[in-house]
Order: C-alpha cells, then sequence, then structure tokens
C-alpha cells in the first residue's frame, strides 16, 4: 500500500491489494503452483481408478471362467457315473446327481453375482469422468490472477465463470446434483430421465 | 446363428466389462476403441447384428459414428444403442436424431441389457 502511494497511484480499496503489489504476483505464482499439483493429484487419482477397475472386472471375469469350469467337470463327471450305471438301468449315482445340482445352483448364483459385479466397473468411467471435470476445475485455478481479479470486474466474477464454464460439462445425473446440492437446491436437478430408453 | 454385436468405446475397462457380460448372454463380440476404427471395421464389411457405442470418446464421437454408420450399406436398419454416463435429455435427442435406436445410461445391469438385446435384435 506504501509503496503504491509513494509511486503516486490512487491507494487500492480498502480490502484489496494494490495490481502491482508483489504479494500479488506471489499469491498468482502459488495459485499456480498449487494449481498444478491439484492437477497432478487428480490424474494420479484417475490412473489408481483405472488400474482398480480393471484389476476388479478382469478378476471378475476370471472368476466366473473358473465357475463356469467347476459346473463343466461336475456335469462331465456326473454324466461319466450315469453312463456306467446305464447297463444296470440305475441310471445316475443319486449323490452325484445331487451334487451336481448343488453345484448347478451354487455357479448360476454365482455367475449372475459376478456378471453383476462387472458390470459394476461400467461406474468406473463415470468416476474417469467426473476426475476430468475436477482437473479442468483445478487447471482454472491458475487463472486466478489477483492483479486481475482486483482490478476488474472480469478477474471479481473469474471463479464463477470457472464453475459456469465447468458446468457445461456435467452431464451426469450425479454431477448436476451435487452441484444443485453445493448452491443449496438440492431439489434442483432438472429430473433424473430413465436410464434405459428405447426410440 | 449366434448374434455379432459390436462394441464401441474408448475405456478398455468399460470394453472388458461389457463383453464378459454380452458373451455370457450367448452372443458374439467384436470391439473397437474409437468410432474411426469401427468405420474401418464397418468399411472391411464386417456387418454386425447390433452396434453399442460409447457417447464422448476422442475423435469421432458416438454422435457422428452413428451418422456415418447409417450411411454404410447394410447399416441402416441395423440396431445402434448408446451406452454413457451422460443422462441429459437434449443429448438423447441428438442421438435420436442421427439414427440411434436406444439409450442405456452407464452402468446397466447384465438382466436389463439381455432384456434391451432380445426387444431390439431381429430374430
Amino acid at each position: 500500500m506504501a509503496k503504491t502511494m509513494a509511486a503516486g497511484r490512487d491507494p487500492a480499496p480498502p480490502g484489496t491489494i494494490a495490481p502491482d503489489d508483489p504479494i500479488a504476483a506471489t499469491f498468482s505464482a502459488a495459485m499456480a503452483e498449487y494449481s498444478r499439483v491439484l492437477c497432478g493429484q487428480i490424474r494420479a487419482a484417475s490412473e489408481v481408478s483405472h488400474e482398480a477397475a480393471t484389476t476388479w472386472v478382469e478378476g471378475a471375469g476370471a472368476l466366473v471362467a473358473a465357475v463356469d469350469a467347476l459346473r463343466d467337470r461336475a456335469r462331465a463327471v456326473a454324466a461319466g457315473a450315469g453312463a456306467e450305471n446305464a447297463p444296470d438301468g440305475a441310471g445316475a449315482d443319486p449323490r452325484d446327481a445331487a451334487l451336481l445340482t448343488v453345484i448347478d445352483a451354487f455357479a448360476e448364483q454365482a455367475l449372475a453375482r459376478l456378471l453383476a459385479l462387472i458390470a459394476e466397473g461400467q461406474r468406473h468411467d463415470k468416476a474417469s469422468q467426473m476426475l476430468d471435470a475436477l482437473d479442468e476445475m483445478a487447471g482454472g485455478l491458475a487463472q486466478l490472477d489477483l492483479p486481475a481479479i482486483t482490478a476488474s470486474q472480469h478477474g471479481a466474477t473469474l471463479p464463477v465463470r470457472l464453475i459456469e464454464q465447468a458446468e457445461q460439462g456435467f452431464v451426469m445425473a450425479e454431477q448436476r446434483r451435487a452441484l444443485a446440492t453445493a448452491r443449496g437446491n438440492p431439489a434442483d436437478t432438472g429430473g433424473a430421465p430413465d436410464p434405459v430408453e428405447l426410440f | 446363428m449366434m448374434k455379432n454385436i459390436l462394441l464401441v468405446d474408448d475405456s478398455p475397462t468399460v470394453l472388458t466389462s461389457m463383453r464378459q457380460t454380452i458373451t455370457r448372454g450367448g452372443y458374439a463380440v467384436e470391439d473397437c476403441r474409437s468410432g474411426e476404427d469401427a468405420m474401418k471395421k464397418l468399411g472391411s464389411g464386417y456387418r454386425p447384428d447390433l452396434i453399442i457405442t460409447d457417447l464422448n470418446m476422442d475423435g469421432m464421437d458416438g454422435i457422428e459414428f452413428i451418422t456415418q454408420a447409417r450411411k454404410t450399406g447394410g447399416c441402416r436398419f441395423t440396431p445402434i444403442l448408446i451406452l454413457t454416463t451422460e443422462s441429459g435429455q437434449d443429448h438423447r435427442n441428438r442421438a435420436k436424431s442421427a439414427g440411434a435406436t436406444g439409450w442405456l445410461v452407464k452402468p446397466v445391469a447384465p438382466q436389463q441389457l439381455f432384456d434391451v438385446l432380445n426387444r431390439v435384435l431381429p430374430a
């Protein structure tokens, strides 16, 4: 403040910092550094999320194959036992038949559950896109140029405009719900259309 | 005769997930990581019975892919479903105008998916 007055300029309004004050430059540089680190962390989180989802889906896929193999093996064994007993007219050993029934029931339930878990892997795509949006918003922090903020209406409204810009990319119901909640309008989500629609 | 389904998505996780699910339903699956690759595949003569495509992809997006695919001989009436994270009505309207058959929001449960496939796949 003293410096700007000494330079013969108007003093900055109360509560603000003059555009040429070194504090402003320091703050702007620090915000740019903050933004870079934040973006880097978000990208790292995205990579971890991706790796976890891949492991999840591939692991569940391997289990599906294993359960399938178990069921096939049980059926083959039961069929073999049945063939051995067939000349006597006895058919399959009741114990084999009972075991096959148990294994079939287990396999059916396990496969249904595993397929549901695999489908959940699609949520990764949502998380990934949300992290991309966060990355973009965090990158916008680097634009928080304190001299510009203190010197103009344009700069003063920059944070809100960053949100408005990011909002264009909030295409998921989850994102719109979070935005509405943050703005204090949790009911104002624009509705959630049917997740399945045939034209 | 096993029905062929073409998956188009830039996420390998989604492709793996969908492939696992769809093959369990008794369908043959081919996949592509971009709209451009999918167009090349269609250009080579591959004719799936149904296509499931993502919406947001680098390069050619899902809407553009559908527009191009509809101009490809033999794909004019092929059912094309969009599988996406997006749920907005305006995007659905654009997809419908481009020639999409339906819209699925991720994640789609296996039974839900099979119900849709049974409804849109020609007998």
